[in-house]
């Protein structure tokens, strides 16, 4: 019995270590994974010049994203710094640069875009057929991998200019 | 008579002793060899990857879609 206790132990390790992949790999959360993705969608776009020092982030609706945006605060993109904004009310958003609008209906996407209409703001989403719809960068989550579509016309009406190296890594650009 | 027990014994701590630096050797490779490990990001680990390799990442977890609602 005593002289079993080793291969015991060591059977019980590998089991453990079996699961250990699971557990361990268990540590990329979707909205971790999208705020990297916004925080590379603000480097990769251009504003014009007379915008702030300041790009307010800000999220409409109810935030996804938890503590993983407030990890964006203060974050260089070129010369200038996110602040992150959580946004409930839809006039508010006059103050942003960069807009994710978390709503899951399209109906709320098209009030969004009415609201800002004019407005010099990068306009992103994760809804399905919202770059169809007139938001300039729209994630999707295909095989477990984060993909992105863009709108250009979308883009430009913004006044707002994507960086190539964004558009090539785009699944669609809609023209 | 005598010497027979005391062989066994320094045999047997010896193969006990064998044992366990074999059971450890193991063990530190099977845990070296874990794939998941490499999976593990922080955000500010993320935000230090080129947008290329972001898009070769896979999610272990995703959120549901009624959690988001407009207010």
């Amino acid at each position: 019995m005593r002289r079993n206790a080793p291969m015991a132990a060591w059977c019980l390790g590998l089991a453990l270590i079996g699961f250990a992949p699971t557990a361990l790999s268990d540590d990329l959360p979707e909205y971790r994974l999208k705020a990297a993705f916004l925080y590379n969608f603000a480097l990769f776009t251009e504003w014009p010049a007379d915008v702030g020092s300041t790009l307010n982030l800000c999220v409409y609706g109810k935030d996804p994203f938890g503590e993983e945006l407030d990890g964006l605060q203060g974050k260089a993109v070129g010369d200038r710094r996110l602040a992150v904004r959580r946004i409930s009310s839809i006039e508010a958003l006059s103050a942003c640069q960069i807009v994710f609008v978390a709503v899951p209906s399209g109906d709320g996407i098209s009030r969004v875009l009415s609201a800002l209409r004019g407005a010099t703001v990068l306009i992103i989403a994760d809804v399905p057929g919202a770059a169809k719809q007139g938001v300039a960068l729209n994630m999707s989550v295909v095989n477990n991998k984060i993909t992105f579509e863009a709108n250009l016309t979308a883009a430009r009406a913004a006044n707002v200019k994507l960086s190539s190296k964004l558009l090539s890594l785009a699944t669609e650009v809609i023209q | 008579m005598s010497a027979q027990p005391l062989c066994a014994n320094e045999c047997r701590a010896a193969t006990t002793r064998s044992q366990r630096k074999l059971l450890l050797a193991v063990t530190l490779t099977l845990l070296l060899a874990i794939p998941g490990t490499a999976k593990s990001f922080t955000l500010d680990q993320l935000l230090d990857m080129p947008i290329e390799r972001l898009l070769r990442l896979e999610i272990t977890s995703t959120q549901a879609v009624e959690h988001r609602d407009a207010t």
